[in-house]
């Protein structure tokens, strides 16, 4: 029971502490050209009258919610206790079957169809956005989560590729599929520079290396081609395919509009994305990225080359982060500097730390749940946008604590992660 | 070089700096005893920003300014200075001690968190928009001032500068001359050995954070003082700026993060003026790059030995 | 801790001996690894399924919402326009401005019973000013299916915004953005109710040096697409007058420290300076320059012209010069909307009437055509005069409106007057 009167200790100190600056508001008094201080009373009747209401009101949709999340854990664990040779079995193992890998494959393209056919343009828009994000957490998977490099300014990388297009459009009238190469070259480049110094610093410090480099990428961008957005024009984007063909027209009533087409896209590009990290992982690269990531002494001690793998860790992700950026670009029909800022490095790392660093679909489920669900909630709770930040960093704190592998994680990952348990405490 | 504006660029360099140096003073001393980086020490410095205007306005509200600018100033700034230490205190309590045994990287991304949340939690509780210093206190400051050939100095900029020089120097006495400071010093020094010999670790470590806190918190209403208002979002660039001068100096190294706190003052003023204000947070950057990568332990710090 | 691990190996221990079969060695490996003797890949062995069971999980509890989202999309009665500005941070007053007189237009026209019996609601969309912020909110009054769009204000965030607009083919009519490039590009359904810099900037220029009769001239800018476009067309027709400027820079849109460059300005010993850009930074540039002891007056544009520039500023904004439209006090035709705008919300700022002007524009082209498609609308808009709150107005073929009205303003007293006023009185 202590435990629980700890908690609730803490919950009135924040209370208290966080009250002044909830509470009270400085106004501006026209008449004497001061500040005044005003007692903010509308919050508080709030606080203490409809919030409460609104609780009441809500009461179906906790229920829901937590139906939902009982379900799932009463589905695994029945599964588990059911079947318990076949939970055990490893399904990775059944990927490698070309027959299970066909089977995906074509329920995917038939969920793609169908999405397409029946699906409002909005929640296109949001599939969109968050395949764009699982392909970019899936990239930074790769430092962080597989080799253990805490690469905080990977929105930089995203800006060059995304800038590489801009400019190659504005210049040269380059298309979406013209600068996809370009952007990866000039990207994976960039990586390569920005690890060549960086790898040999310690964690805490390659990541303010990171930081600096993905904001001096930004200011670059801002002071010399400009803060004001570099738009792309429309035959530059990514096309909209509309046929006369009768098979075309049997699968696509009305055709494929941009934004369909656009799904398409990035659909694959996750599909390509999964694909390749999942041939890194089980490759030599991947293993030595993992032993690097554990100890790097002892893998360099085991003939590891660790300065290379570092430098390709780098450098394949900022060309990830490059091709990404184009589309992001392309998608968005134009490219201003704030897109590219410490709050979304932010983001996508609360991904990857959500989803689970290190594996494989972590950073799907991370994109999913810190995008796609606020999205999908919006209706409901029109509030939750302004305050994701507070969500995502309060999550970020409380999976460090209590969950560091992340959602999709192993039990390996997480001993690994909360090292020297033996010690004693003070 | 009109040499009068530049040593008018160069004193409003020294202020700006004595106020990153006392902020760059949190995170080294965190530094050195935690060893790691507190990301949201920026917020912090934001928060006590917020409180001293909240608490000014207060004051005006309660119709006690007539006690005078400088008695409204001091409790504006006290009321800031707790404020942002029970915020620092609570926030080495929830975010970092149950990571103290974790993997190097987990409190940083911690950090990342709190500072993430903090930010967004004062841009609801208050305003997405600036958020104006109460110009009935600072106005008078500004229009009291000297001229030194063409250069001109305001009394706000010798205020900022002597209440910096104050702190720092308690800070400094605190340090080196009390049980408190010798316990610090010892922990920074070797931890378990700290404990072992008997010294209250856990208390000695909130003790920092309060402490480290409030100095920000001060620094943090002498600059919204100096710039006439501020934003939820200061901490981030603000924090990058203290950071880089904390590590120029010598992270884990008192002495080191005052010294660079000015030089850093210096950079940005100086850089902002032959430049232009846009390459003023490049400048910041690429030093703060430099120094890891050339010489991580900055001017006065000592040789950083693990590189793994 | 060591203590406490140790009843749980035990445990698994016995368990596994229970189940096992009788001829297999203790196994040591958790319970999930029972049935799978391989060698596992490190850091990407052990829980596999439970990965893949949580991922299912997510995905079904996502799948689930999207069906409901699908499920309960209604037909839409009511005729939606959306309102795009900044609503919420350091550009808040003149987007809430904009959006009142949208709403004095709309209330109107629903007490009039709105249009073919529909009601008609406002969409709002905050972009925050935000060139980046702008395609987001595009995208989502588009796919809200509004009839047109009332907005955005800054240019640099319409410019992008049209992109998606016109792809759409959404009537977009702006009620303050004023870089010629908003319609330059020759977007059918682009249109502006207020004028153009390369109006405003030449009114300006004509002001310094035939009625003020400055010699020394700095200026600056804030690097948006308004305000460099803005102080470049003032600084053509300076030029065009002989005067070149003895300073030209730019300051980042989020700065709030000038006293590096007005310590330069001051240098230059101007007779006026000139700032392209908007109040939330007026108002610190002119209390900064006058602690630092730079006494000439400054010049502007539109986007100056709100109350927060001098409640910021004090006495710091006396004598400060705006270009802006025609004072709305002194038209007999905006009586009526000032008085129901005076009684609803207060005193009016600089945008109201824009806005209303807009929306009515808008509405009035939705009622008499009977209905919301872009090309009727555009082809309407395109051929009619309205008659506005500021008098008739025509569009021309780029979308601009045919006359222009660029008139001087000063702060005098801490309110904004008619520099015909202030010249009367002397």
């Amino acid at each position: 029971m202590n435990n629980g009167r700890r908690i609730v200790a803490w919950f009135f100190w924040l209370a208290l502490i966080a009250s002044p600056l909830v509470f009270v508001r400085p106004v501006y008094d026209w008449a004497n050209g001061t500040w005044r201080a005003e007692f903010r009373a509308d919050r508080w009747q709030m606080l203490w009258h409809e919030a409460p209401m609104w609780l009441v009101r809500h009461w179906t949709d906790f229920l829901t919610a937590a139906g939902l999340i009982a379900a799932g854990v009463a589905i695994s664990w029945g599964w588990r206790r059911a079947r318990p040779k076949l939970a055990a079995a490893t399904p990775w193992r059944a990927l490698d079957d070309w027959r299970t890998q066909l089977l995906g494959f074509v329920g995917i393209v038939m969920m793609l169809v169908l999405v397409c056919r029946h699906v409002g343009d909005t929640e296109i828009e949001w599939a969109v956005m968050a395949c764009t994000y699982m392909v970019l957490a899936m990239g930074l998977n790769l430092t962080v989560g597989m080799t253990g490099l805490l690469v905080l300014g990977y929105a930089g990388f995203v800006a060059i590729g995304a800038y590489t297009f801009a400019v190659l459009h504005t210049q040269f009238g380059a298309s979406f599929w013209m600068a996809l190469a370009p952007a990866a070259v000039i990207g994976g480049a960039l990586g390569f520079l920005l690890g060549l110094p960086s790898i040999r610093l310690r964690g805490d410090y390659l990541a303010i290396v990171t930081l600096g480099f993905g904001e001096t990428v930004r200011f670059l961008i801002k002071n010399v081609i400009g803060e004001q957005s570099l738009v792309i024009a429309r035959d530059a984007r990514v096309p909209s395919l509309m046929s006369e063909n009768v098979a075309w027209r049997w699968l696509f009533p009305d055709g494929l509009s941009r934004l369909k087409t656009e799904l398409w896209v990035v659909a694959v590009g996750v599909l390509l994305s999964l694909w390749l990290v999942r041939n890194l992982m089980l490759s030599r690269i991947g293993r030595a990225w993992i032993a690097i990531r554990e100890d790097e002494t002892a893998a360099a001690a085991m003939g590891i080359p660790a300065v290379r793998l570092k430098l390709l860790a780098f450098t394949l992700s900022a060309a990830w982060a490059a091709v990404a950026g184009v589309f992001y670009v392309a998608h968005n029909t134009s490219a201003n500097p704030e897109m590219f800022g410490f709050s979304e490095s932010v983001l996508i790392l609360s991904m990857v730390v959500l989803g689970g660093m290190g594996s494989l679909w972590g950073p799907v489920a991370g994109a999913l749940v810190l995008y796609f669900v606020p999205e999908l909630l919006r209706d409901r709770f029109p509030l939750l946008l302004s305050y994701r930040p507070m969500m995502v960093g309060a999550l970020m704190v409380a999976m460090m604590i209590y969950r560091p592998q992340g959602l999709l994680g192993t039990l390996r990952r997480k001993i690994e992660l909360t090292a020297d348990e033996e010690e004693t405490g003070s | 070089m009109n040499l009068g504006v530049e040593l008018e660029t160069i004193i409003g360099g020294i202020s700006r700096g004595a106020i990153y140096a006392l902020v760059a003073i949190g995170y080294t001393m965190v530094y050195g005893i935690l060893g790691m980086i507190n990301f949201a020490h920026g917020e912090i410095y934001m928060l006590g920003m917020f409180a001293g205007i909240i608490m000014l306005a207060v004051l005006t509200t309660l119709g006690l300014t007539a006690l005078g600018i400088a008695v409204c100033l001091v409790i504006g700034l006290l009321a800031a200075m707790v404020l942002a230490a029970a915020f620092g205190f609570s926030n080495e309590r929830i975010a970092y001690r149950p990571l103290r045994r974790a993997h190097t990287l987990a409190p940083l991304i911690s950090a990342i968190g709190v500072s993430t949340f903090l930010q967004n939690f004062v841009m609801n509780a208050q305003t997405k928009d600036k958020l104006d210093f109460p110009r009935a206190f600072s106005e008078p400051l500004w229009n009291i001032g000297w001229n030194i050939g063409s250069a001109h100095i305001a009394l706000i900029q010798v205020i900022v500068l002597v209440m910096a020089v104050v702190l720092m120097a308690g800070l400094h006495l605190f340090v080196a001359h009390t049980k408190l400071g010798k316990a610090m010093r010892a922990c920074a020094q070797d931890k378990t050995m700290a404990g072992l010999v008997g010294i209250p670790v856990d208390r000695v470590i909130s003790v920092t954070f309060i402490i480290g806190s409030a100095l920000a918190a001060a620094a943090g209403l002498m600059a919204a003082m100096y710039n006439g208002q501020t934003r939820f979002d200061v901490g981030y660039t603000a924090g990058i700026a203290a950071f880089t001068a904390a590590v120029l100096g010598g992270i884990g190294n008192i002495p080191g993060a005052m010294l660079g706190g000015f030089l850093i003052g210096l950079v940005e003023d100086l850089t902002a003026y032959h430049l232009g204000a846009d390459w003023k947070q490049v400048a910041v950057f690429v030093v703060l790059m430099t120094v890891l990568i050339v010489r991580p332990r900055g001017l006065l710090g000592e040789r950083v030995a693990d590189k793994v | 801790m060591s203590a406490e691990q140790s009843p749980k190996l035990h445990e698994r221990r016995s368990q596994t001996a229970a189940t096992a079969k009788p001829q297999q060695p203790i196994n040591l490996k958790s319970s999930s690894e029972q049935g799978n003797n391989r060698p596992r890949l490190s850091g990407y062995g052990g829980n596999d399924m439970k990965q893949t069971r949580l991922f299912l999980v997510l995905a079904s509890v996502t799948i689930v919402l999207l069906a409901g989202t699908i499920s309960s999309a209604p037909a839409a009665e009511p005729i939606r326009i959306g309102a795009a500005a900044p609503f919420t941070g350091s550009q808040t007053r003149m987007g809430t401005d904009m959006l009142q007189g949208v709403e004095v237009a709309v209330a109107e026209w629903n007490a009039r019973g709105g249009i073919g019996g529909r009601p008609i609601e406002i969409v709002q969309g905050d972009d925050e000013a935000s060139p980046k912020q702008a395609p987001i909110i595009a995208r989502e009054l588009v796919g809200r299916k509004v009839a047109g769009v009332i907005g955005h204000f800054n240019s640099g965030c319409v410019i992008p915004a049209s992109e998606i607009y016109d792809e759409a083919r959404v009537v977009m009519i702006t009620p303050s953005a004023t870089n010629p490039k908003v319609t330059d590009r020759g977007y059918k359904g682009v249109f502006r109710v207020c004028g153009r810099d390369d109006q405003q900037g030449g009114v300006g220029g004509r002001f310094a040096v035939d009625v003020l009769k400055v010699k020394r001239v700095a200026i600056l800018h804030d690097k948006t697409t308004y305000g460099q476009g803005l102080a470049d067309e003032f600084k053509k027709a300076i030029e065009a007058r002989g005067i070149k400027p003895v300073y030209y820079a730019g300051v980042p849109q989020q700065e709030l420290d000038f006293r590096a460059i007005i310590t330069a300005i001051r240098e230059t010993k101007p007779d006026l300076w000139y700032f392209g850009g908007v109040y939330d930074q007026g108002g610190p540039l002119l209390t900064q320059a006058r602690q630092a002891g730079l006494i000439a007056p400054l010049m502007g544009g539109d986007a100056l012209t709100d109350q927060e520039l001098i409640k910021t500023a004090g006495k710091a904004a006396e004598g400060t010069y705006m270009t802006f439209g025609p004072d709305p006090e002194q038209l007999p035709s905006a009586k009526a909307f000032l008085v129901t705008y005076h009684a609803k919300y207060g005193s009016h700022g600089p945008y109201a009437i824009y806005g209303y002007n807009a929306a009515n524009i808008l509405l009035e082209a939705i009622a008499k055509t009977g209905s919301t498609d872009f090309d009727k609308l555009t082809d309407y808009l395109h051929t009619h005069e309205f008659q506005t709150a500021m008098g008739p107005l025509r569009f021309d073929k780029k979308g601009d409106i045919t006359s222009s009205y660029y008139v001087m303003w000063i702060v005098k007293n801490g309110k904004f007057v008619l520099y015909e006023e202030v010249k009367k009185l002397q």
